[in-house]
């Protein structure tokens, strides 16, 4: 009788363990799959409809430490139903023969993503690789959507985990990429300071590569910061707003009158140090004068405010030169300056104390003026203090069978004397002079 | 006892299967949503000539799961995609048609073609012009460099840097399909057996390759890699091309380069039933009416 009763139990106890569903109210009434596209619904809606109807205008900030700085973009999504978008860039224009759209789609991946998936030269010219740049540039060309309204879209780079914002243009994409090409152009400051909360505030612009550097005047390098930006048709605006000594900088407006900038009511007056000579009047023929010789050589423009090509020098090779603009002096860093005619060696413009020699990329020379009120001004170079480990006193050619090594490195330098300075030697020793031709 | 056991496993069977009987709606709506984009001209043409007859599907249109993510890569141009799968469809798929029959190719031609804008570099100077994977799919790279090639090639009367860059490595790649699918004789590794190198295929020091019995610097990184070499080379060059390269191997090379020919000829014939010979002389056929601009690579006609 008592076994009777022990199954009796048993089975009501197991009858309601199987009865005790749970049921869970869905949080949400309709599936993920449908919620989702929902979401990409309204994200093209967004995107095909910007306040007044003149497209988007992206900040586009490439590599993951965006070291390039920033540029623009301009994207009018015009075709929803073909799925095509019409895309404009700052610097990069197609050449003939290559449309300016491209196809588009908005996918679900992680999250909503806005694929741009056909070719576009302009598009795609930060993440199309080659044998030199086998990284590419290190830009993007998905982005997850994280917000979309009709006044802004935020969004994050796939590749770089880097943050796109796109605003609606006020006026039509070639009008707004000519007035920031123009400012471009047209700003040429150096290094500015302002009073900030008592204390004085260096702020040094490298044109070049769209990033500021900025501290209290007199700081230690590593107490400075450095943010990258992107012209505006005013100025510039940063990548992120910076705090400093309580005070929020984000955008800033060019005085060209004052050679200022002025950002949150706060003005920033241009610096002029010393040595300090605009880009411009550094463009011109020099006499190039050294032990080995004397010859003719010219600094021509690559991008105005930012660098020069030095020819004459050799018939083989050009040499890269950078301005700084906050010093008004020129910059040669190491560089590559060719390969051989069998393409199995690459042949370096070093630098050397006279003993040894280094192939870093951040070792240079600059330049130092006698009279920045002379015409036929000259020229010396100097050891730039970039990289410390050797007091540079020469400039070396040598000749590597690949990226520079100590494996890749063929001793002796460069020995083809077309590749030599003045057809003789590897080396060429400090002191070198330009000598400014008045013509 | 016994009875009661008997009941308890009856009823508990009864109750389990009734707790099992619960019925759930399925929503008539599917998770895979068509694209929001109409399908272009382009996209039909490619659905009446390689998905309806040979269930390939070609994607030119860029897809982060179907890229290979150790590369920096863009999408490939849409004119230039037109192009490709045309050559594609001419010089591979018919080619096969004609030398194997359809159900040949409907068989073992890869059933997913994706394409990329950029070829796939590496940080030694190497790149990758193309990968197989599974026997199901072929990357093509270089997409948005086949104008320029393609007009050379017109220009000169003269497809090698086309073949190089593109139809070899489609030849290449299908041949490691084919591997993949029925092996190669392991003999075939005994020939050159010591002298491949894996990665330093590309270094300087072995550009003589043809002296150590190889047909092409790439064919020195592995038997599976030189198999493929091997093929895909010889049906894409002209008698005279090979012929010279022989003679530039030296009587070493040549010998070595000639056995190994002997098992890729008898592979194909053996395995698919493919005539080696006839394979070549429709493929340079074919390659001709493509420099004699005789086939249109932009119709979109149906």
């Amino acid at each position: 009788m008592k076994t009777r009763y022990f199954f009796l139990i048993a089975l009501l106890a197991a009858a309601s363990l199987v009865s005790c569903q749970q049921m869970e109210k869905p949080v949400f009434s309709n599936s993920a799959s449908s919620r989702m596209e929902n979401v990409l619904d309204r994200f093209q809606n967004v995107l095909s409809n910007p306040k007044g109807g003149n497209g988007w205008y992206m900040a586009y900030f490439t590599q993951q430490d965006k070291t390039m700085g920033g540029s623009i973009y301009t994207i009018q999504f015009d075709k929803p139903a073909k799925g095509e978008a019409t895309i404009f860039h700052e610097d990069v224009t197609p050449a003939a023969g290559w449309g300016d759209s491209c196809n588009y789609k908005l996918s679900r991946d992680d999250g909503p993503v806005l694929s741009f998936d056909t070719y576009n030269v302009a598009m795609h010219y930060f993440s199309t690789s080659s044998s030199e740049y086998y990284q590419s540039r290190g830009g993007d060309f998905e982005f997850e959507l994280m917000s979309a309204c009709q006044d802004s879209v935020v969004m994050r780079g796939k590749r770089s985990r880097n943050i796109f914002k796109m605003y609606p243009l006020e006026e039509a994409p070639d009008t707004y990429i000519q007035k920031v090409v123009q400012m471009s152009q047209d700003m040429t400051l150096g290094m500015v300071e302002a009073e900030i909360s008592g204390g004085l505030v260096v702020m040094e612009l490298d044109l070049g590569n769209r990033t500021i550097t900025i501290g209290r005047k007199g700081a230690l390098e590593d107490e400075l910061t450095s943010i990258p930006f992107r012209f505006t048709p005013t100025g510039f605006s940063l990548y992120e707003p910076l705090d400093l000594q309580g005070v929020v900088f984000k955008d800033f407006v060019f005085d060209s009158d004052n050679a200022s900038l002025i950002s949150n009511g706060i003005t920033f007056n241009m610096v002029v140090p010393e040595g300090y000579m605009p880009y411009s009047k550094y463009l011109g023929k020099y006499q190039l004068k050294n032990a080995l010789g004397t010859r003719e050589v010219t600094l021509s423009e690559v991008k105005k405010g930012s660098s020069y090509k030095l020819s004459g020098l050799s018939a083989k090779y050009d040499i890269d030169v950078r301005y700084s603009a906050g010093q008004g002096i020129l910059l040669i860093f190491v560089q590559q300056i060719g390969v051989s005619d069998s393409g199995d060696s690459q042949y370096w413009l070093t630098v050397s104390d006279g003993d040894t020699f280094t192939w870093s990329s951040s070792a240079a020379v600059c330049t130092k003026v006698d009279d920045v009120e002379k015409d036929n001004f000259v020229l010396t170079f100097t050891d730039a203090g970039y990289y410390p480990s050797i007091a540079i006193s020469s400039f070396w050619l040598a000749e590597f069978t690949g990226a520079p090594s100590s494996n890749t490195y063929v001793k002796g330098g460069i020995t083809i004397p077309e590749w030599q300075f003045f057809e003789k030697d590897a080396e060429m020793s400090f002191p070198i002079t330009l000598t400014k031709i008045v013509e | 006892m016994k009875r009661y056991i008997k009941l308890f496993a009856v009823s508990a069977a009864i109750i389990a299967a009734l707790a099992s009987c619960q019925k759930e709606i399925l929503s008539d709506e599917s998770v895979i949503k068509e694209s929001r984009a109409e399908k272009t001209d382009f996209d039909k043409w490619l659905d009446a000539n390689f998905l309806l007859p040979y269930n390939i599907d070609f994607k030119y249109r860029y897809e982060l799961m179907e890229s290979n993510l150790a590369y920096w890569t863009v999408p490939a141009d849409y004119k230039q995609s037109i192009v490709y799968a045309h050559l594609v469809k001419y010089l591979c798929v018919d080619t096969y048609d004609e030398v194997a029959g359809t159900t040949f190719t409907c068989s073992y031609f890869p059933k997913l073609f994706f394409l990329e804008g950029t070829f796939h570099y590496d940080n030694n100077g190497s790149m990758i012009l193309g990968t197989a994977e599974g026997g199901r799919k072929i990357f093509l790279g270089g997409v948005n460099h086949l104008n320029y090639y393609l007009e050379k090639a017109i220009e000169a009367q003269d497809p090698t840097t086309l073949n190089e860059y593109y139809f070899k490595t489609i030849h290449h790649e299908f041949t490691h399909i084919l591997n993949q699918t029925k092996n190669f004789s392991s003999d075939y590794q005994q020939v050159t057996g010591t002298d491949y190198v894996l990665g330093a295929w590309n270094s300087t020091h072995r550009t003589d390759y043809l002296k150590y019995g190889f047909i092409s610097q790439y064919s020195q990184h592995s038997d599976k890699e030189d198999f493929a070499e091997m093929l895909s080379t010889y049906i894409i060059n002209t008698p005279e091309q090979w012929n010279k390269w022989l003679t530039d191997a030296g009587s070493d090379g040549a010998a070595k380069i000639r056995t190994k020919l002997e098992f890729v000829r008898s592979y194909m014939l053996d395995s698919w039933n493919i005539d080696l010979e006839e394979l070549r002389e429709v493929v340079l056929r074919r390659t001709s009416d493509i420099l004699a601009d005789k086939v249109d690579l932009e119709d979109l006609t149906i």
